[in-house]
């Protein structure tokens, strides 16, 4: 079928104007009742009818007239998503496709086998304007922030390019809004490959209408959205690598450095506290000689889960090398006002955390376990232990070698103090 | 007198009654073409239209509101067929007033004309119109009143043949009597 071919619309006006707006080539008629609709589809010379689905037997016998009034025709139902099992009746009595609602212009061109139009002549310049190009290098620039910050990026771009008062997008299980979400006017699946795995919708223009080119340049920004977020999430990916630690299953001492940089930047400006938490397994080289380095490898997995567990949602939990993990503890606190005191909060995690461990039977030590797994680690705040990572993470080694110093098991403040008791030591050798 | 041998029925009235007029035609010897559904009358309609019947039976009561269209459609079609729309619906009253329809919306009326002959109520149709058959400008001159083009209207697909012999002039505004007279005195006289 030609892409400005005459289409007969048999439904109501919602209908109408949803192909319309999805098909603003094809010349269109609309007529409101079936039979209407087979009468006018064996008076005139129609490219593609589309029906609007109606349970029972009066849409298929329309759609069975239909087809007999005009063999040449494609007839395409629209049916709503709930209506879909029995879309295949419909095809039983002679429609050639259907299209599940809300309609979209690459839906109803496939339905009606539309050939594929040159680009319409019109203001819109070939290749994108200074401004998109430059959104999009920013888009591009951030692409390590994940899938889901870019496609935010993107759906801002995507309004900037088209001026919409809004624009939602959705790909995968990612989903983004720019401006006020509103009834959408545009609509463009995103595919990958043959699928669909998303959806991008504009509100309306401001102050004005899309032009008919508006709809092709959507299906571009469909693709590259697609394209975009894939790159995305590859460096998501190959980032998740240089990341992660593969034995304990927690990020790595790259990521925690790198991370570590960024809090501090932003615990500067924002006159917030942070406090880092250095710790090891204490006797853990007895555990390695006594049981095996494959037990000492799963001592170090069941710690890093329990401190997973025991840590908040933004805690940055890392393995820093050996049988040491350290642990950022952010946004505990308020902001600092002057005359307050070194927080509280980490300290009682952090003890939290070694009472955790204590109490904890670890299975791969088995029921001959010499007594409990205990820790050592040294508490640093930032900005009184240290104002860098470097400062910060000497103070927290400080005091993790002055709780090791002090009878182990224990957690001992960067400047001296204890948030520990102390208790004996256990002996693993 | 004018002669009846073909009609089509749609069977979209009580099965009941729709029997009875089948009965009806065939004593008369009238032959009758069945739909069961407009759907499949409006293909008729369309496909073989120089196939033109004497009568047109529809059942009213199971036809929805947007399916009565089709009475319009049969007349658009078949300017001189008479139509009997029977059964006990609601209707518009534009139906009742339409020239060369006949409304049995009553067992009386029912009885009424089951005790014609299919010629005597074509007869009586057509003199009913006689004196006032204009023809519904609506129905032959202007587009379908319920399609909305979005652009121009698209080119018409074929070229519609003249009415068949037997109707050899297109429908006029206004019907005489004489001419009607003239018209009823023709070959199918019985």
């Amino acid at each position: 079928m030609r892409g400005d071919a005459d289409v007969l619309i048999v439904g109501p006006a919602a209908l109408r104007a949803a192909v319309t707006e999805a098909l603003p080539r094809c010349r269109s008629v609309a007529v409101d009742s079936l039979l209407g609709g087979v009468w006018t589809a064996g008076q005139q010379s129609f490219g593609g009818v589309i029906v609007a689905y109606m349970a029972g037997p009066r849409l298929l016998s329309a759609l069975r007239a239909v087809r007999h009034v005009a063999p040449q025709a494609r007839v395409v139902v629209a049916v709503p998503p709930a209506e879909e099992p029995n879309a295949r009746q419909a095809l039983d009595a002679g429609a050639d496709e259907y299209v599940i609602e809300p309609l979209t212009r690459s839906d109803l061109e496939a339905a009606l086998q539309i050939a594929p139009q040159p680009p319409l002549e019109d203001d819109t310049p070939a290749v994108p304007s200074v401004e998109e190009v430059v959104q999009l290098s920013d888009v591009l620039k951030h692409l390590g922030e994940g899938p889901a910050a870019t496609l935010v990026r993107l759906a801002g771009l995507v309004q900037s390019a088209f001026d919409a008062e809004s624009v939602a997008v959705q790909i995968d299980d990612y989903s983004a809004t720019a401006g006020q979400p509103d009834q959408p006017v545009l609509r463009e699946p995103i595919r990958r490959a043959e699928a669909v795995v998303g959806r991008l919708a504009l509100g309306r223009r401001r102050g004005g209408t899309y032009a008919a080119d508006d709809a092709r340049r959507l299906e571009d920004y469909a693709r590259l959205i697609e394209a975009v977020v894939a790159q995305a999430r590859e460096q998501q990916h190959w980032q998740e690598l240089a990341w992660h630690d593969d034995l304990s299953g927690l990020r790595n001492r790259r990521y925690f450095e790198t991370k570590l940089d960024e809090l501090l930047t932003h615990a500067t400006a924002e006159r917030q506290r942070l406090t880092v938490l250095l710790f090891d397994i204490d006797g853990f080289k007895g555990y390695n000689d006594h049981y095996g380095h494959d037990t000492g490898d799963a001592l170090i997995r069941e710690v890093a889960a329990l401190l997973t567990r025991c840590s908040r949602e933004q805690d940055v939990v890392a393995r820093y090398g050996g049988d040491e993990f350290a642990v950022i503890l952010w946004d505990a606190e308020k902001p600092r006002v002057p005359g307050s005191q070194h927080p509280h909060d980490p300290i009682a995690l952090a003890d939290r955390f070694r009472d955790a461990i204590g109490k904890h039977e670890f299975k791969c030590l088995g029921p001959d376990a010499p007594g409990p797994v205990t820790i050592s680690g040294g508490l640093a705040c930032f900005p009184w232990d240290g104002k860098t990572r470097a400062e910060v993470m000497r103070a927290a080694d400080d005091g993790l070698l002055a709780a090791k110093r002090t009878g182990k098991n224990r957690i001992a403040l960067a400047n001296g103090g204890s948030a520990t008791p102390e208790v004996p030591p256990p002996t693993a050798e | 007198m004018v002669a009846v041998r073909s009609a089509v029925h749609l069977h979209t009235g009580q099965p009941a009654t729709a029997n009875a007029l089948d009965a009806w035609l065939a004593r008369h010897g009238v032959e009758r073409i069945v739909f069961d559904d407009v759907y499949a009358a409006c293909v008729h309609l369309l496909t073989r239209y120089d196939h033109v019947p004497d009568l047109a039976l529809v059942g009213a009561d199971g036809l929805q509101e947007d399916e009565f269209g089709i009475i319009r459609y049969l007349r658009e079609t078949w300017p001189r067929v008479g139509i009997v729309l029977y059964g006990r619906a609601e209707t518009s009253l534009a139906l009742h007033a339409t020239p060369l329809v006949c409304t049995c919306l009553t067992q009386g009326a029912l009885d009424r004309l089951l005790a014609e002959t299919p010629a005597q109520l074509l007869q009586r149709l057509c003199a009913d119109a006689a004196g006032s058959w204009t023809v519904p400008s609506r129905l032959e001159t202007e587009r379908h009143p319920e399609v909305v083009e979005t652009r121009e209207p698209p080119p018409q697909r074929v070229a519609r043949p003249a009415p068949p012999s037997s109707q050899p002039n297109p429908p006029r505004a206004l019907l005489t009597a004489e001419e009607l007279s003239a018209l009823l005195d023709g070959p199918d006289e019985a």
